[in-house]
Protein backbone atom coordinates (compact mmCIF):
# COMPACT_ATOMS: atom_id res chain seq x y z
CA UNK A 1 0.00 0.00 0.00
CA UNK A 2 1.29 3.49 -0.80
CA UNK A 3 2.22 5.58 2.19
CA UNK A 4 0.58 9.00 2.00
CA UNK A 5 1.64 12.30 3.57
CA UNK A 6 0.44 12.69 7.10
CA UNK A 7 -3.02 14.29 6.83
CA UNK A 8 -4.08 16.55 9.69
CA UNK A 9 -7.36 17.49 11.29
CA UNK A 10 -8.28 20.19 13.81
CA UNK A 11 -10.02 17.77 16.16
CA UNK A 12 -10.58 18.14 19.90
CA UNK A 13 -13.38 15.93 21.18
CA UNK A 14 -13.57 17.99 24.42
CA UNK A 15 -14.18 21.29 22.56
CA UNK A 16 -17.35 23.29 22.03
CA UNK A 17 -16.75 23.01 18.29
CA UNK A 18 -16.95 19.23 18.58
CA UNK A 19 -20.05 19.36 20.75
CA UNK A 20 -21.83 21.68 18.32
CA UNK A 21 -20.95 19.90 15.12
CA UNK A 22 -19.48 16.43 15.44
CA UNK A 23 -21.80 14.99 12.80
CA UNK A 24 -20.56 17.53 10.24
CA UNK A 25 -16.94 16.89 11.26
CA UNK A 26 -17.53 13.16 10.68
CA UNK A 27 -19.12 13.72 7.26
CA UNK A 28 -16.26 15.95 6.12
CA UNK A 29 -13.65 13.59 7.51
CA UNK A 30 -15.07 10.68 5.53
CA UNK A 31 -15.49 12.87 2.43
CA UNK A 32 -11.74 13.63 2.61
CA UNK A 33 -11.05 9.99 1.76
CA UNK A 34 -8.58 9.65 4.66
CA UNK A 35 -10.52 8.94 7.85
CA UNK A 36 -7.23 8.70 9.75
CA UNK A 37 -5.55 12.03 10.46
CA UNK A 38 -3.28 13.68 12.99
CA UNK A 39 -4.61 16.16 15.55
CA UNK A 40 -2.23 18.45 17.45
CA UNK A 41 -4.52 18.73 20.48
CA UNK A 42 -3.69 17.06 23.81
CA UNK A 43 -0.06 16.45 22.86
CA UNK A 44 -0.93 15.02 19.46
CA UNK A 45 -2.88 11.91 18.48
CA UNK A 46 -4.32 10.11 15.48
CA UNK A 47 -8.07 10.37 14.94
CA UNK A 48 -9.49 7.20 13.40
CA UNK A 49 -13.01 7.14 11.91
CA UNK A 50 -12.68 4.21 9.53
CA UNK A 51 -14.90 1.32 10.63
CA UNK A 52 -12.43 -1.22 9.23
CA UNK A 53 -9.57 0.65 10.87
CA UNK A 54 -11.30 0.49 14.24
CA UNK A 55 -11.73 -3.28 13.88
CA UNK A 56 -8.03 -3.60 13.08
CA UNK A 57 -6.77 -1.42 15.93
CA UNK A 58 -9.17 -2.89 18.49
CA UNK A 59 -8.18 -6.45 17.57
CA UNK A 60 -4.42 -6.02 17.32
CA UNK A 61 -3.51 -5.54 20.96
CA UNK A 62 0.07 -6.63 20.34
CA UNK A 63 0.62 -3.47 18.24
CA UNK A 64 -1.93 -1.13 19.83
CA UNK A 65 -1.81 -1.39 23.60
CA UNK A 66 -4.51 -0.33 26.06
CA UNK A 67 -2.06 -0.13 28.96
CA UNK A 68 -1.92 3.10 30.97
CA UNK A 69 1.69 2.90 32.07
CA UNK A 70 1.55 5.60 34.71
CA UNK A 71 4.72 4.58 36.54
CA UNK A 72 6.75 3.86 33.41
CA UNK A 73 7.44 0.23 34.23
CA UNK A 74 5.51 -1.42 31.39
CA UNK A 75 5.27 -0.55 27.69
CA UNK A 76 4.81 3.23 27.70
CA UNK A 77 1.10 3.00 26.83
CA UNK A 78 -1.03 6.00 27.72
CA UNK A 79 -4.37 4.37 28.32
CA UNK A 80 -7.87 4.49 26.91
CA UNK A 81 -8.64 8.19 27.29
CA UNK A 82 -7.12 11.27 25.63
CA UNK A 83 -5.80 13.17 27.53
CA UNK A 84 -4.12 10.46 29.59
CA UNK A 85 -5.89 9.91 32.93
CA UNK A 86 -4.09 9.84 36.28
CA UNK A 87 -6.16 6.94 37.65
CA UNK A 88 -5.48 3.57 36.08
CA UNK A 89 -8.31 1.35 34.99
CA UNK A 90 -6.75 -2.05 35.57
CA UNK A 91 -9.26 -3.91 33.42
CA UNK A 92 -9.81 -1.50 30.54
CA UNK A 93 -6.21 -0.37 30.52
CA UNK A 94 -4.50 -3.74 30.27
CA UNK A 95 -3.77 -6.23 27.49
CA UNK A 96 -4.20 -10.00 27.22
CA UNK A 97 -3.42 -12.35 28.85
CA UNK A 98 -3.65 -10.31 32.07
CA UNK A 99 -6.76 -8.54 30.75
CA UNK A 100 -8.37 -11.89 29.94
CA UNK A 101 -7.76 -13.13 33.47
CA UNK A 102 -9.26 -10.04 35.05
CA UNK A 103 -12.27 -9.86 32.74
CA UNK A 104 -13.06 -13.48 33.40
CA UNK A 105 -13.96 -12.60 36.99
CA UNK A 106 -16.77 -10.29 35.83
CA UNK A 107 -18.07 -12.01 32.67
CA UNK A 108 -20.39 -14.54 34.35
CA UNK A 109 -22.40 -11.68 35.87
CA UNK A 110 -23.36 -10.52 32.37
CA UNK A 111 -24.10 -13.95 30.88
CA UNK A 112 -27.70 -14.74 29.84
CA UNK A 113 -28.60 -16.69 33.00
CA UNK A 114 -27.46 -13.74 35.14
CA UNK A 115 -29.36 -11.26 32.98
CA UNK A 116 -32.51 -13.23 33.71
CA UNK A 117 -31.99 -12.33 37.36
CA UNK A 118 -31.32 -8.65 36.65
CA UNK A 119 -34.32 -8.12 34.35
CA UNK A 120 -37.06 -8.10 37.04
CA UNK A 121 -34.78 -6.11 39.36
CA UNK A 122 -34.36 -3.44 36.69
CA UNK A 123 -38.12 -3.41 36.07
CA UNK A 124 -38.81 -2.91 39.77
CA UNK A 125 -36.38 0.01 40.01
CA UNK A 126 -37.93 1.54 36.90
CA UNK A 127 -41.48 1.31 38.25
CA UNK A 128 -40.35 2.68 41.62
CA UNK A 129 -38.74 5.64 39.84
CA UNK A 130 -41.84 6.26 37.71
CA UNK A 131 -43.96 6.17 40.88
CA UNK A 132 -41.95 9.01 42.41
CA UNK A 133 -43.26 11.38 39.74
CA UNK A 134 -46.37 9.78 38.22
CA UNK A 135 -48.83 11.85 40.27
CA UNK A 136 -47.15 15.18 39.51
CA UNK A 137 -47.42 15.32 35.72
CA UNK A 138 -43.87 16.53 35.23
CA UNK A 139 -40.32 15.25 35.63
CA UNK A 140 -36.71 15.50 34.56
CA UNK A 141 -36.34 12.14 32.83
CA UNK A 142 -32.62 12.02 33.65
CA UNK A 143 -32.56 12.64 37.39
CA UNK A 144 -36.02 11.33 38.25
CA UNK A 145 -36.28 8.15 36.21
CA UNK A 146 -33.34 7.05 34.06
CA UNK A 147 -30.45 7.64 36.48
CA UNK A 148 -32.13 6.02 39.52
CA UNK A 149 -33.18 3.00 37.44
CA UNK A 150 -29.81 2.34 35.82
CA UNK A 151 -27.67 3.29 38.83
CA UNK A 152 -29.61 1.04 41.19
CA UNK A 153 -29.57 -1.86 38.71
CA UNK A 154 -25.81 -1.60 38.33
CA UNK A 155 -25.28 -1.31 42.09
CA UNK A 156 -27.56 -4.30 42.72
CA UNK A 157 -25.58 -6.42 40.26
CA UNK A 158 -22.31 -5.46 41.92
CA UNK A 159 -23.58 -6.01 45.44
CA UNK A 160 -23.65 -2.37 46.61
CA UNK A 161 -26.51 -0.94 48.66
CA UNK A 162 -29.07 0.13 46.05
CA UNK A 163 -30.65 2.73 48.36
CA UNK A 164 -27.29 4.52 48.45
CA UNK A 165 -27.30 5.39 44.74
CA UNK A 166 -27.25 9.20 44.77
CA UNK A 167 -23.55 9.73 45.51
CA UNK A 168 -22.15 7.24 42.99
CA UNK A 169 -24.60 8.50 40.37
CA UNK A 170 -23.65 12.14 40.92
CA UNK A 171 -19.94 11.36 40.77
CA UNK A 172 -20.36 9.25 37.64
CA UNK A 173 -22.37 12.02 35.99
CA UNK A 174 -19.76 14.73 36.55
CA UNK A 175 -16.87 12.40 35.84
CA UNK A 176 -18.40 11.69 32.44
CA UNK A 177 -18.24 15.14 30.98
CA UNK A 178 -15.30 16.80 32.73
CA UNK A 179 -11.62 16.07 32.17
CA UNK A 180 -9.53 15.28 35.23
CA UNK A 181 -7.81 18.70 35.02
CA UNK A 182 -11.12 20.61 35.26
CA UNK A 183 -11.65 22.48 38.57
CA UNK A 184 -15.11 20.93 39.03
CA UNK A 185 -13.96 17.37 38.38
CA UNK A 186 -15.15 15.29 41.36
CA UNK A 187 -11.71 14.20 42.60
CA UNK A 188 -12.44 14.28 46.32
CA UNK A 189 -15.81 12.57 45.92
CA UNK A 190 -14.19 9.86 43.79
CA UNK A 191 -11.49 9.38 46.40
CA UNK A 192 -14.14 8.93 49.08
CA UNK A 193 -16.07 6.47 46.94
CA UNK A 194 -12.92 4.47 46.23
CA UNK A 195 -12.11 4.28 49.93
CA UNK A 196 -15.62 2.90 50.43
CA UNK A 197 -15.03 0.38 47.62
CA UNK A 198 -11.87 -0.83 49.37
CA UNK A 199 -13.72 -1.28 52.66
CA UNK A 200 -16.40 -3.31 50.92
CA UNK A 201 -13.82 -5.46 49.13
CA UNK A 202 -12.12 -6.27 52.43
CA UNK A 203 -15.51 -7.06 54.04
CA UNK A 204 -16.54 -9.36 51.19
CA UNK A 205 -13.12 -11.01 51.17
CA UNK A 206 -13.82 -12.09 54.73
CA UNK A 207 -17.49 -12.86 54.17
CA UNK A 208 -18.26 -13.61 50.50
CA UNK A 209 -21.89 -13.30 49.44
CA UNK A 210 -21.89 -14.40 45.81
CA UNK A 211 -22.03 -10.92 44.34
CA UNK A 212 -19.56 -9.30 41.97
CA UNK A 213 -17.71 -7.52 44.78
CA UNK A 214 -17.13 -10.93 46.37
CA UNK A 215 -15.88 -12.31 43.05
CA UNK A 216 -13.33 -9.49 42.85
CA UNK A 217 -12.40 -9.78 46.52
CA UNK A 218 -11.63 -13.49 46.14
CA UNK A 219 -10.45 -13.25 42.54
CA UNK A 220 -7.40 -15.12 41.28
CA UNK A 221 -5.56 -13.93 38.17
CA UNK A 222 -2.73 -15.85 36.59
CA UNK A 223 -2.38 -17.92 39.72
CA UNK A 224 -2.20 -15.04 42.21
CA UNK A 225 -4.88 -13.20 44.18
CA UNK A 226 -6.25 -10.04 42.56
CA UNK A 227 -4.69 -7.10 44.41
CA UNK A 228 -6.80 -4.58 46.28
CA UNK A 229 -5.68 -1.87 43.80
CA UNK A 230 -6.85 -3.99 40.88
CA UNK A 231 -10.14 -4.90 42.54
CA UNK A 232 -10.85 -1.28 43.53
CA UNK A 233 -10.14 -0.10 40.01
CA UNK A 234 -12.41 -2.75 38.48
CA UNK A 235 -15.20 -1.89 40.88
CA UNK A 236 -14.63 1.78 40.11
CA UNK A 237 -15.05 1.11 36.38
CA UNK A 238 -18.24 -0.85 36.94
CA UNK A 239 -19.81 1.87 39.06
CA UNK A 240 -18.57 4.96 37.22
CA UNK A 241 -18.43 3.56 33.71
CA UNK A 242 -21.36 1.28 34.07
CA UNK A 243 -24.48 3.31 33.70
CA UNK A 244 -24.05 6.92 32.58
CA UNK A 245 -23.66 5.57 29.06
CA UNK A 246 -26.95 3.72 29.32
CA UNK A 247 -28.57 6.88 30.64
CA UNK A 248 -27.38 8.82 27.59
CA UNK A 249 -28.60 6.29 25.06
CA UNK A 250 -32.02 6.03 26.69
CA UNK A 251 -32.36 9.81 26.82
CA UNK A 252 -31.33 10.42 23.22
CA UNK A 253 -33.69 7.68 22.04
CA UNK A 254 -36.64 9.09 24.00
CA UNK A 255 -35.90 12.61 22.73
CA UNK A 256 -36.01 11.35 19.14
CA UNK A 257 -39.09 9.20 19.69
CA UNK A 258 -40.94 12.19 21.15
CA UNK A 259 -40.88 13.65 17.65
CA UNK A 260 -41.71 10.35 15.93
CA UNK A 261 -44.89 9.02 17.55
CA UNK A 262 -45.51 6.31 14.93
CA UNK A 263 -42.13 4.72 15.62
CA UNK A 264 -42.60 5.23 19.37
CA UNK A 265 -45.85 3.26 19.29
CA UNK A 266 -44.25 0.44 17.32
CA UNK A 267 -41.30 0.33 19.71
CA UNK A 268 -43.66 -0.20 22.64
CA UNK A 269 -45.46 -3.06 20.93
CA UNK A 270 -42.93 -4.91 18.78
CA UNK A 271 -39.95 -6.38 20.64
CA UNK A 272 -37.99 -7.41 17.53
CA UNK A 273 -38.42 -3.95 16.02
CA UNK A 274 -37.34 -2.42 19.33
CA UNK A 275 -34.16 -4.53 19.42
CA UNK A 276 -33.22 -3.38 15.92
CA UNK A 277 -34.09 0.22 16.73
CA UNK A 278 -31.80 0.20 19.77
CA UNK A 279 -28.90 -0.89 17.52
CA UNK A 280 -29.58 2.04 15.21
CA UNK A 281 -29.91 4.48 18.11
CA UNK A 282 -26.55 3.14 19.29
CA UNK A 283 -25.04 3.67 15.84
CA UNK A 284 -26.50 7.12 15.43
CA UNK A 285 -25.75 8.65 18.83
CA UNK A 286 -23.19 6.49 20.59
CA UNK A 287 -22.71 7.48 24.23
CA UNK A 288 -18.94 6.93 24.28
CA UNK A 289 -16.93 9.33 22.16
CA UNK A 290 -13.57 7.64 21.93
CA UNK A 291 -11.37 4.83 23.11
CA UNK A 292 -7.66 5.19 22.57
CA UNK A 293 -4.64 2.97 22.09
CA UNK A 294 -0.88 3.56 21.96
CA UNK A 295 1.27 2.02 19.22
CA UNK A 296 4.07 0.03 20.83
CA UNK A 297 5.98 -0.40 17.55
CA UNK A 298 6.22 1.32 14.21
CA UNK A 299 3.38 0.12 12.05
CA UNK A 300 1.13 1.01 9.14
CA UNK A 301 -2.60 1.66 9.29
CA UNK A 302 -4.76 2.48 6.26
CA UNK A 303 -1.59 3.21 4.31
CA UNK A 304 -0.35 5.62 6.93
CA UNK A 305 2.86 5.24 8.95
CA UNK A 306 2.22 5.18 12.69
CA UNK A 307 5.28 5.58 14.90
CA UNK A 308 5.88 3.70 18.14
CA UNK A 309 4.59 5.78 21.04
CA UNK A 310 1.90 7.60 19.03
CA UNK A 311 -1.67 7.48 20.23
CA UNK A 312 -4.74 6.57 18.20
CA UNK A 313 -8.22 7.68 19.22
CA UNK A 314 -10.80 5.28 17.89
CA UNK A 315 -13.55 7.81 17.27
CA UNK A 316 -16.57 5.57 17.75
CA UNK A 317 -19.30 8.00 16.56
CA UNK A 318 -17.09 8.74 13.54
CA UNK A 319 -16.69 5.06 12.68
CA UNK A 320 -20.45 4.60 13.00
CA UNK A 321 -20.81 7.23 10.24
CA UNK A 322 -18.40 5.46 7.87
CA UNK A 323 -20.28 5.37 4.53
CA UNK A 324 -18.21 2.38 3.41
CA UNK A 325 -19.91 0.38 6.17
CA UNK A 326 -23.22 2.18 6.66
CA UNK A 327 -24.75 3.63 3.46
CA UNK A 328 -26.37 7.06 3.99
CA UNK A 329 -24.84 7.16 7.47
CA UNK A 330 -26.50 10.44 8.47
CA UNK A 331 -29.96 8.96 8.06
CA UNK A 332 -31.44 7.35 11.16
CA UNK A 333 -33.11 4.20 9.84
CA UNK A 334 -34.59 2.07 12.61
CA UNK A 335 -34.70 -0.93 10.26
CA UNK A 336 -31.12 -0.56 8.99
CA UNK A 337 -29.94 -4.05 8.09
CA UNK A 338 -26.44 -3.89 9.57
CA UNK A 339 -27.03 -1.46 12.45
CA UNK A 340 -25.80 -4.06 14.92
CA UNK A 341 -22.33 -3.75 13.41
CA UNK A 342 -22.01 -0.39 15.18
CA UNK A 343 -18.87 0.03 17.28
CA UNK A 344 -20.55 1.98 20.07
CA UNK A 345 -19.42 -0.66 22.57
CA UNK A 346 -15.93 -0.66 20.99
CA UNK A 347 -14.64 -3.91 19.48
CA UNK A 348 -12.14 -6.69 20.10
CA UNK A 349 -11.11 -7.91 23.53
CA UNK A 350 -12.22 -4.75 25.28
CA UNK A 351 -15.71 -4.65 23.80
CA UNK A 352 -18.04 -3.51 26.58
CA UNK A 353 -18.74 -6.38 28.91
CA UNK A 354 -22.00 -4.81 30.03
CA UNK A 355 -23.56 -4.39 26.59
CA UNK A 356 -26.24 -7.08 27.11
CA UNK A 357 -27.30 -5.42 30.37
CA UNK A 358 -27.31 -1.98 28.74
CA UNK A 359 -29.56 -3.21 25.93
CA UNK A 360 -31.88 -4.94 28.39
CA UNK A 361 -32.24 -1.73 30.40
CA UNK A 362 -32.73 0.55 27.39
CA UNK A 363 -35.30 -1.84 25.94
CA UNK A 364 -37.28 -1.90 29.17
CA UNK A 365 -37.22 1.89 29.53
CA UNK A 366 -38.23 2.57 25.91
CA UNK A 367 -41.12 0.15 26.23
CA UNK A 368 -42.29 1.20 29.68
CA UNK A 369 -41.80 4.91 30.28
CA UNK A 370 -44.13 6.23 27.61
CA UNK A 371 -46.58 3.41 28.30
CA UNK A 372 -47.15 4.45 31.90
CA UNK A 373 -46.62 8.20 31.63
CA UNK A 374 -49.68 8.99 29.52
CA UNK A 375 -49.39 11.68 26.84
CA UNK A 376 -45.66 12.01 27.54
CA UNK A 377 -44.07 15.02 25.85
CA UNK A 378 -40.46 16.15 25.98
CA UNK A 379 -39.96 19.89 26.37
CA UNK A 380 -37.50 19.91 23.47
CA UNK A 381 -36.48 23.54 23.99
CA UNK A 382 -35.42 22.87 27.58
CA UNK A 383 -33.28 19.78 26.92
CA UNK A 384 -29.73 20.34 28.15
CA UNK A 385 -26.86 18.22 26.96
CA UNK A 386 -23.50 17.89 28.67
CA UNK A 387 -21.21 20.93 28.33
CA UNK A 388 -18.67 18.66 26.63
CA UNK A 389 -19.02 15.41 24.70
CA UNK A 390 -15.37 14.42 25.14
CA UNK A 391 -16.20 11.53 27.43
CA UNK A 392 -19.90 10.83 26.99
CA UNK A 393 -22.49 12.29 24.65
CA UNK A 394 -25.00 12.82 27.42
CA UNK A 395 -27.76 14.95 28.90
CA UNK A 396 -28.27 16.67 32.22
CA UNK A 397 -31.88 17.83 31.73
CA UNK A 398 -34.69 16.23 29.75
CA UNK A 399 -37.87 17.88 31.12
CA UNK A 400 -41.13 16.11 30.33
CA UNK A 401 -44.81 16.58 31.02
CA UNK A 402 -47.55 13.95 31.08
CA UNK A 403 -51.07 13.36 32.33
CA UNK A 404 -50.83 12.55 36.07
CA UNK A 405 -51.75 9.00 37.04
CA UNK A 406 -51.99 6.66 39.99
CA UNK A 407 -48.84 4.89 41.30
CA UNK A 408 -48.21 1.54 39.66
CA UNK A 409 -48.40 -1.72 41.60
CA UNK A 410 -45.10 -3.40 42.49
CA UNK A 411 -46.53 -6.70 43.70
CA UNK A 412 -46.31 -8.62 40.43
CA UNK A 413 -42.71 -7.67 39.61
CA UNK A 414 -41.02 -10.55 41.39
CA UNK B 1 -14.13 -24.02 1.64
CA UNK B 2 -15.50 -25.95 4.63
CA UNK B 3 -19.25 -26.50 4.75
CA UNK B 4 -21.11 -26.36 8.04
CA UNK B 5 -24.71 -27.37 8.72
CA UNK B 6 -26.73 -25.33 11.21
CA UNK B 7 -29.95 -26.96 12.38
CA UNK B 8 -32.45 -24.95 14.37
CA UNK B 9 -34.20 -26.14 17.52
CA UNK B 10 -37.28 -26.81 15.37
CA UNK B 11 -35.33 -28.97 12.93
CA UNK B 12 -34.75 -26.65 9.97
CA UNK B 13 -31.29 -27.13 8.48
CA UNK B 14 -29.12 -24.79 6.51
CA UNK B 15 -25.76 -25.54 4.92
CA UNK B 16 -23.33 -22.62 4.80
CA UNK B 17 -19.98 -22.39 3.03
CA UNK B 18 -17.54 -20.89 5.49
CA UNK B 19 -14.39 -18.91 4.93
CA UNK B 20 -11.47 -20.83 6.38
CA UNK B 21 -10.25 -19.04 9.49
CA UNK B 22 -13.66 -17.65 10.43
CA UNK B 23 -15.30 -19.08 13.51
CA UNK B 24 -18.59 -20.96 13.34
CA UNK B 25 -20.17 -17.96 15.12
CA UNK B 26 -18.84 -15.46 12.56
CA UNK B 27 -20.01 -17.73 9.75
CA UNK B 28 -23.51 -17.85 11.20
CA UNK B 29 -23.75 -14.11 11.84
CA UNK B 30 -22.35 -13.14 8.42
CA UNK B 31 -24.77 -15.46 6.66
CA UNK B 32 -27.82 -14.47 8.69
CA UNK B 33 -28.27 -17.87 10.29
CA UNK B 34 -30.92 -17.42 12.98
CA UNK B 35 -30.36 -18.76 16.49
CA UNK B 36 -26.87 -17.38 17.04
CA UNK B 37 -26.38 -13.88 18.45
CA UNK B 38 -22.65 -13.43 19.12
CA UNK B 39 -23.18 -10.23 21.07
CA UNK B 40 -19.55 -9.85 22.23
CA UNK B 41 -18.05 -10.55 18.80
CA UNK B 42 -16.12 -13.62 19.86
CA UNK B 43 -14.20 -12.64 22.99
CA UNK B 44 -15.84 -15.10 25.37
CA UNK B 45 -17.90 -12.74 27.42
CA UNK B 46 -21.55 -13.18 26.41
CA UNK B 47 -22.37 -16.89 25.86
CA UNK B 48 -24.88 -16.06 23.12
CA UNK B 49 -23.36 -18.28 20.41
CA UNK B 50 -24.09 -21.54 22.20
CA UNK B 51 -24.46 -24.62 19.95
CA UNK B 52 -24.92 -28.35 20.39
CA UNK B 53 -22.32 -30.17 18.32
CA UNK B 54 -23.20 -33.40 16.50
CA UNK B 55 -21.79 -36.25 18.63
CA UNK B 56 -19.81 -37.59 15.67
CA UNK B 57 -18.00 -34.25 15.32
CA UNK B 58 -17.06 -33.61 18.94
CA UNK B 59 -13.62 -35.18 18.72
CA UNK B 60 -12.72 -33.08 15.69
CA UNK B 61 -12.98 -29.81 17.63
CA UNK B 62 -10.21 -28.07 19.53
CA UNK B 63 -10.35 -28.68 23.29
CA UNK B 64 -12.49 -26.43 25.42
CA UNK B 65 -10.71 -23.71 27.42
CA UNK B 66 -11.52 -23.07 31.07
CA UNK B 67 -13.13 -19.72 30.21
CA UNK B 68 -15.39 -21.27 27.58
CA UNK B 69 -16.35 -23.87 30.14
CA UNK B 70 -17.22 -21.16 32.69
CA UNK B 71 -19.21 -19.11 30.21
CA UNK B 72 -21.26 -22.11 29.06
CA UNK B 73 -22.62 -22.35 32.61
CA UNK B 74 -24.27 -18.97 32.02
CA UNK B 75 -25.81 -19.76 28.62
CA UNK B 76 -29.54 -19.09 28.32
CA UNK B 77 -30.42 -22.71 27.57
CA UNK B 78 -28.84 -25.26 29.90
CA UNK B 79 -25.62 -26.77 28.62
CA UNK B 80 -25.32 -30.41 27.65
CA UNK B 81 -22.34 -32.74 27.18
CA UNK B 82 -22.04 -31.63 23.53
CA UNK B 83 -22.34 -27.88 24.18
CA UNK B 84 -19.76 -25.46 22.76
CA UNK B 85 -19.55 -21.75 22.13
CA UNK B 86 -19.37 -21.43 18.37
CA UNK B 87 -16.95 -18.47 18.56
CA UNK B 88 -14.39 -20.99 19.78
CA UNK B 89 -14.72 -23.24 16.72
CA UNK B 90 -12.35 -21.95 14.03
CA UNK B 91 -13.34 -23.46 10.70
CA UNK B 92 -10.90 -25.13 8.35
CA UNK B 93 -11.07 -27.82 5.68
CA UNK B 94 -10.45 -30.32 8.47
CA UNK B 95 -13.86 -29.43 9.85
CA UNK B 96 -15.69 -29.72 6.52
CA UNK B 97 -19.12 -31.24 7.10
CA UNK B 98 -19.43 -30.07 10.71
CA UNK B 99 -23.00 -30.25 12.03
CA UNK B 100 -24.32 -28.16 14.90
CA UNK B 101 -27.77 -27.47 16.33
CA UNK B 102 -28.73 -24.09 17.74
CA UNK B 103 -30.63 -23.89 21.04
CA UNK B 104 -34.19 -22.66 21.28
CA UNK B 105 -33.01 -19.35 22.71
CA UNK B 106 -29.72 -17.52 23.34
CA UNK B 107 -30.86 -14.63 25.51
Amino acid sequence: MTVIDRPTIDFDHWSLKYREGWERIAAEFHASGHPLAWSEHHGGFWVLASWEGVQQVASDWETFTSVNDLDGTENGGRGQVIPQQPYRLFLGESDPPLHTGRRRLESPYFAPKSLRRWRPVNKRFLIEAINTVIETGQANLIDDIIVPTTARTTLHLIGYDTDDWQDPAAVAHRGSYLTADHPDYPHSEQTQMRARFREMLVERGEKPSGDLISALAGGVVQGRPLSLDEAESMMNALVFGGFDTTVSLTASSLIWLDQHPREAARIREDEAYRAGAIEEFLRFRPPVTHVSRTAVRDTELLGQRIAAGERIAMWLPGANRDPLKFPNPDVLDLERENARDNVSFSAGNHRCLGSPLAKLEVSEMLATISLHLADLRVDQGAVQSYPSFGGVLGYSQVPVTFTPGRPLPLDDLG
Amino acid sequence: MPKITFTSATGESRVVEATAGDSAMQTAVRNGVPGIVGECGGVLSCATCHVFVDEADLDRLPPMSEIEDEMLDGAAEDRRANSRLSCQIPLSDDLDGLKVTTPEFQE
